[in-house]
């Protein structure tokens, strides 16, 4: 190393601090009552405001939640061990805010933006306030463009635009994270040039950990980065061992990171895993600070805990740029209870919801997604022409299957009409069948449920269907390449692409009757 | 915490309730007394804080320790409290009291920290500074702490007017630490 001279670094030293201001600093403070439990009463502070952040002893930083006549109920963001009875405390002026930017895809971070991956500073250039009131009428427009999830059972019969919320419920194990990964890995394809060419803007994506185990947000990251999703994806981590207040703004924190994208004219999907340990976390706190429980134990505003939080997503107007955010906020039931408090409330605020049954679970309908229960109320203004025609069917032969499915199990004689709709909904259940993070294009779903439900499958016993699917696809690529083009250049079944479809199966039919025997 | 409300509430009766003749400053002086003869007597302390001794028993005490020594109406006061059951809270009482004369005087009590002894015209001057930026009457305390290494640092209310070079050594190394 080259010597440094002792007077060039008194120089560069000088050069350094002579924006050095020595003014008198002016602060407000107040002196900890008592504390515990992550929650500090503080006396003083007589000006604070409500949601402001706290700087306390030791770099821990808190928020002011409860004003009262004479204390500050306040939550820490840090070990309460670090503070103690009598420390002095300031304010900052501030509310709770996070760096945003695209330097944050990639990233796992705390809910306040703190790096959590060891990959070293983010350097973002703004910061944004993680609680933000969410759009009015007039910078909205109706949900008009779909959001790819990949899965055949969910872009057909429950499509999801840009900007809608969409619940994802469920009891423990039936995979409602993996419906999410499978949306957020589907995104990939809008972030090629292909997509950019046919007009699809690329979807950044925001996951949401919140109260889970960290070995599971480990794997869920592993994940994504072998899938390459990590490229357009942020986590953010709350997991169990994180203080209850980290917990409670860590969905405030993923709605303002999607709102960024938003808000600069691009689209976002932010994933909420789960808002019952949220509500848990905020249950906690608010018991703490002493608000009187409410049904459950849980406070009197944890309704607006999720509404304020959901009606963050939004279509922005395209004088506003026409970005989007779209929430999938997943809720955990117990023992399929749906009618609980928390299932209740953010099935009330969502529009329309992904029902997962363990039993279906068991059963191997894989993703479980409980058809008949599941709605989405706007993403039917958002799905495509080719989709749309498919999928008129698709419902209406899976409702008549339900009904039947009943009588069947009887073994009695029945007549050739319910026999055929018996085959055909046998088949369909097959067909909505799908591997984790296998997510399909639009024109494969699109050409597989073409083919189930006008009967080409019928023939098969039902068993094989998911090795006709695994053959149609290369077969159509091979020697239809057209139909997977023009369906994805003109979104609809035209004419000249249903000819198409229907010689690509009768040829595909008669090549995989012989494989199977 | 609740200490804090109920010194309060006792406070505003005792002042607004004030028999004519006496005046606030009086009661105020008479009230320290009792503190300072309270805060004196650590058998005092715990006989007042003790539940078990019985109401009547502390209230003849309470006749004994301050008859003549103070006018009625502290008497009474103090009577008063004993019946009540708040005979525990009386120090907190009066620290209200004295707190809520000088807000309602406009007196604003501060302690104003240096580094090094102030003489009397810096006094002056930083009173003066001081009444001007809060709008009130200054009654100052001074203290001398070496660890400020220079300048002042000021608490008015819950507002810190901090000048001192530990202060800046401190934001110094905050600026080092984060590279700005």
């Amino acid at each position: 190393m080259a010597e440094v001279r002792p007077d060039e670094v008194s120089a560069i030293l000088r050069k350094q601090l002579s924006g050095f201001e020595s003014n008198i600093d002016v602060y407000e403070v107040g002196t900890v009552l008592q504390v515990g439990d992550n929650v500090a009463r503080i006396y003083g502070l007589n000006n604070c405001l409500a949601g402001e952040l706290i700087e306390f002893p030791n770099d821990i930083f808190g928020m002011a939640l409860n004003l009262e006549e004479d204390n500050v109920g306040c939550v820490l963001f840090g070990e309460a061990t670090g503070v103690k009875e009598g420390d002095i405390v300031k304010r900052t002026g501030k509310v709770a805010s996070m760096p945003v930017g695209e330097e944050l895809l990639g990233r796992v971070i705390d809910p306040l933006g703190r790096p959590l991956d060891g990959r070293g500073v983010i350097n973002t250039e703004q910061l944004m306030p993680i609680e933000r009131k969410a759009l009015g009428v007039l910078q909205r427009q109706p949900v008009n463009e779909p959001l790819q999830t990949g899965l055949k059972a969910i872009d057909s019969m429950i499509p999801i635009g840009r900007g809608q919320r969409e619940l994802i419920i469920g009891d423990r194990q039936t995979g409602k994270t993996a419906v999410a990964l499978d949306a957020i890995i589907n995104q990939k394809y809008t972030h090629t040039e292909e997509a950019a060419k046919r007009g699809v803007d690329p979807v950044y994506c925001v996951y949401v950990a919140i109260g889970q185990k960290a070995s599971t947000v480990a794997q869920v990251h592993a994940k994504l980065e072998e899938m390459g999703a990590m490229a357009y994806t942020t986590i953010i981590m709350a997991d169990a061992n994180t203080p209850a207040p980290m917990q409670y703004i860590a969905p405030y924190s993923g709605a303002t990171l999607g709102e960024f994208f938003r808000d600069s004219g691009r689209h976002s999907l932010v994933v909420y895993d789960d808002l019952s340990k949220q509500a848990v976390a905020y249950r906690q706190l608010s018991l703490l600070l002493r608000r009187p429980p409410g049904r459950e134990a849980y406070p009197g505003d944890v309704f607006y805990l999720h509404s304020r939080l959901l009606e963050r997503a939004s279509k922005l107007s395209d004088k506003l740029g026409g970005g989007s955010l779209t929430a999938l906020p997943i809720i955990e039931t117990q023992a399929g209870d749906v009618s609980a408090y928390i299932p209740t409330n953010v099935i009330s605020i969502t529009e329309g919801q992904i029902y997962l049954e363990p039993g279906l679970f068991f059963a191997g309908v894989r993703p479980a997604i409980n058809v008949g229960l599941s709605v989405s109320r706007v993403g039917g203004a958002a799905q495509t022409k080719a989709m749309k025609k498919v999928a008129g069917t698709l419902r209406l032969a899976m409702a008549q299957f339900r009904e039947l499915e009943a009588f069947a199990a009887f073994g009695s004689d029945l007549d050739k009409a319910t026999q055929a709709q018996l085959t055909r909904g046998e088949r369909l259940v097959q067909v909505l069948k799908q591997p984790q993070y296998q997510p399909l294009s639009h024109e494969k779903q699109v050409t597989i449920l073409y083919a189930a439900t006008r009967g080409y499958l019928d023939n098969f016993p039902s068993d094989t269907v998911a090795k006709y699917e695994a053959g149609l696809y290369p077969f159509v690529e091979e020697r239809f390449p057209e139909i997977f083009t023009k369906l994805e250049a003109a979104q609809d079944i035209t004419d000249e692409v249903e000819g198409l479809l229907k010689k690509a199966l009768e040829a595909y039919g008669e090549e995989f009757k012989d494989t199977i025997k | 915490m609740s200490n804090v409300r109920v010194a309060k509430r006792y406070a505003e009766a005792v002042l607004d309730a004030l028999p004519e003749g006496m005046a606030a400053a009086d009661l105020v002086a008479e009230l320290t007394d009792v503190r300072s003869s309270i805060q004196q007597s650590r058998d005092l302390q715990l006989f007042f804080a003790s539940p078990v001794i019985p109401a009547p028993k502390k209230a003849e005490a309470v006749e004994a320790l301050f008859a003549g020594k103070v006018s009625a109406y502290v008497q009474s006061f103090l009577q008063l409290l004993v019946e009540k059951g708040r005979e525990d809270v009386v120090v907190d009482i009066i620290d209200a009291v004295v707190d809520l004369r000088r807000t309602r005087e406009g007196i604003l009590a501060t302690t104003v920290h240096s580094a090094v002894e102030l003489s009397d015209q810096d006094r002056t001057t930083l009173q003066e500074a001081l009444a001007s930026v809060s709008g009130k009457r200054i009654e100052a305390r001074y203290d001398v702490n070496a660890e400020l290494v220079g300048g002042v640092t000021v608490r008015l209310g819950d507002t810190v007017y901090d000048g001192s070079v530990q202060h800046q050594l401190k934001r110094l190394r905050d600026r080092f630490v984060s590279g700005r």
